[in-house]
């Protein structure tokens, strides 16, 4: 099949298509689900947000105001 | 290829990323003053930034070529790369690692593991061995993007070192490491558009996916005599099992890389950019269909380039290049494809090469500054300018190592640095990771036990067992007198083979004979899960 003799090669080369269309799959399936965030976490992530971006400017060496 | 209009087709590409790259910190940092929430990354930037940073020249160039060696058995590697470096990284782990790190407020791997296991200890350990280890897989890189050039400009290997190295000193110094993942996004894009096009390009000029397998196929009798000895029996058939050809691409390539991928300290912090699991699940549907046109069209382009070669040279890849692997694609490149795509190309190899050094280079001057000098500030006056000073230090001596080994580390060798260090960081980090996101009965001791028994374990098999390693470290030799202690095919079964399961078994059998150090603060980092 597909020119590929050995049947443990083609599962490989099938096993590509067959992920990807997995993760469309679970993706698409999963689209408009775990979307809640709560205002707790919003705030969480605010403060996690401006410590990266101080690593950011120590990194191209600027002191973080 | 026209130089010149080279050079300015990458001036042009360079200020756009930089443009990019400055407007995306911009509007993150000014997010910061609207009051928006934070994490609010899309998930197509997410997918193609994690995607982008995954793969690299290492992986297009190097595993490209190795491909071009060993055959289609190495898309194994490529489902791996879906199956479980997109799939079960990004629902089984990224999902967690999101939620944990944000209770925690950790930025790096290290301190992620540190603050769940209240370890200082922890993250002191895992920044060292990424800063000792990382430039390993950054020459990877840096080897890969120089060989591209060799090959597309005609340009002699060092020179070509030098000129990339200059790039990405460049990069680091004029801020390019600052909103990377916007520009991961555009570099991913070219990288995705480039990869098909190759691929469509490779099948239809060869008459057609069978046809072209069946061409495959068919170039059996070619296999050179040392592949045949080690257990090569074509490009579209597996290796003999058992044979060393069988554990060098199994247990090195496929397992070491395609699990290995699991516990990258510079893959791990992107799952924190996004502010829900809806865009996880979103981004789960980029990330898969970008690695299938990534490793997938690397793979088969690497081997259908035997093909090529042999209708057009008559020998087959390897020994069209002369032996050197590492040489494969660029040399296909430069021959097979009209100049106007080796400009594309120029550009998909430099995002590919771009997209993972900032990333690595951002670990790596984390691991130093942050994660080791930093933890040793608590409790006095934090000095700012002295973590900037060590984390820039640190940049710098892992570029120079990095250098140093592109020059020393010789040819063909780009898949295995990269197979080391991906194995490594499995071997070490991986269980303690694993556990911390799903074991509320992990403890501190457990973890430190299963990470300390998987390096040793590690150390042990690359002086002592591991062939490739241990013959050029040459400690066994000396103590024993032989360059491995096992004989016969044993000889090529990857540390990771060994050094994974030990630590998994010490990481749970510790922490069983344990006590959890402090349940509430587990209840915690586990707060929303």
């Amino acid at each position: 099949m597909l020119g590929i003799p050995d049947p443990w090669v083609l599962t490989a080369y099938l096993l590509v298509p067959a992920g990807a269309l997995l993760c469309i799959a679970y993706g698409a399936s999963k689209w408009n689900k775990e979307g809640t965030v709560t205002e707790e976490e919003l705030q969480e992530e605010r403060t996690w947000l401006k410590e990266e971006i101080e690593i950011d400017e120590e990194l191209t060496g600027e002191e973080p105001k | 290829m026209n130089l010149f209009l080279l050079t300015v087709v990458i001036i042009i590409y360079l200020a756009v990323v930089s443009y990019l790259g400055y407007q995306g910190y911009r509007n993150t940092k000014s997010s910061l003053d609207y009051n928006v929430a934070g994490r609010n990354i899309h998930p197509y930037i997410m997918a193609m930034s994690y995607g982008a940073t995954f793969i690299s020249t290492s992986a297009i160039v190097g595993f490209g070529g190795t491909a071009a060696q060993f055959g289609l058995s190495l898309l194994w590697l490529t489902a791996c790369n879906i199956w479980i470096g997109i799939f079960i990284a990004f629902v089984f782990f990224g999902k967690r690692t999101r939620r944990m790190g944000l209770n925690l407020d950790a930025h790096t791997f290290p301190e992620f593991l540190g603050k769940r296991l209240r370890s200082v200890f922890v993250q002191r350990f895992m920044g060292i061995i990424i800063f000792l280890t990382m430039p390993l897989y950054i020459a990877a890189v840096l080897i890969g993007a120089s060989r591209i050039m060799e090959g597309l400009l005609r340009i002699d290997y060092n020179l070509a070192v030098v000129l990339f190295t200059i790039l990405v000193a460049a990069y680091v110094i004029f801020g390019g490491l600052k909103g990377v993942m916007y520009t991961d996004a555009l570099q991913g894009s070219l990288m995705f558009i480039g990869m098909v096009v190759l691929l469509i390009a490779v099948y239809f000029s060869l008459g057609g996916i069978t046809p072209s397998h069946s061409a495959l196929t068919s170039l059996a009798s070619q296999i050179p005599e040392g592949l045949r000895k080690i257990g090569m029996t074509g490009w579209t058939q597996s290796p003999v099992p058992g044979s060393p050809l069988f554990w060098i691409l199994y247990s090195s390539l496929v397992l070491g890389v395609g699990v290995g991928v699991l516990a990258q300290p510079q893959l791990i912090v992107r799952y924190m950019t996004v502010k829900s699991n809806q865009e996880l699940n979103r981004a789960v549907i980029i990330g898969g269909a970008f690695i299938m046109a990534m490793t997938g069209t690397a793979f088969i382009v690497g081997a259908l380039s035997n093909v090529y070669f042999v209708n057009t040279y008559g020998k087959i890849a390897l020994a069209t290049v002369g032996g050197n692997v590492d040489t494969v694609i660029p040399k296909f490149i430069a021959d097979f494809m009209p100049s106007w795509f080796g400009y594309l190309f120029m550009l998909v190899i430099l995002s590919a090469a771009m997209s993972t050094l900032s990333s690595q280079f951002h670990a790596l001057g984390t691991s130093i500054g942050r994660d080791v000098y930093g933890t040793t500030l608590k409790g006095q006056d934090k000095s700012k300018a002295w973590e900037i000073l060590v984390t820039k230090l640190g940049i710098v001596i892992g570029l120079i190592i990095t250098v140093y080994l592109a020059y020393h580390l010789g040819e063909s060798v780009i898949a295995r640095a990269t197979s080391i260090f991906f194995g490594l960081m499995a071997s070490c980090f991986l269980a303690p990771y694993a556990a911390s996101l799903y074991w509320k009965r992990l403890t501190r001791k457990g973890a430190i036990s299963g990470m300390m028994a998987g390096f040793i374990v590690s150390l042990f098999a690359f002086l002592f067992l591991h062939i490739s390693e241990s013959k050029v470290f040459g400690v066994a030799k000396l103590i024993f007198g032989r360059d491995s202690l096992l004989s016969g095919s044993a000889v090529f079964i990857d540390p990771l083979v060994f050094a994974l399961p030990v630590s998994v078994a010490t990481t749970v059998l510790v922490s069983l004979l344990t006590e959890v150090e402090d349940p509430e603060y587990v209840e915690k980092c586990f707060k929303g899960i």
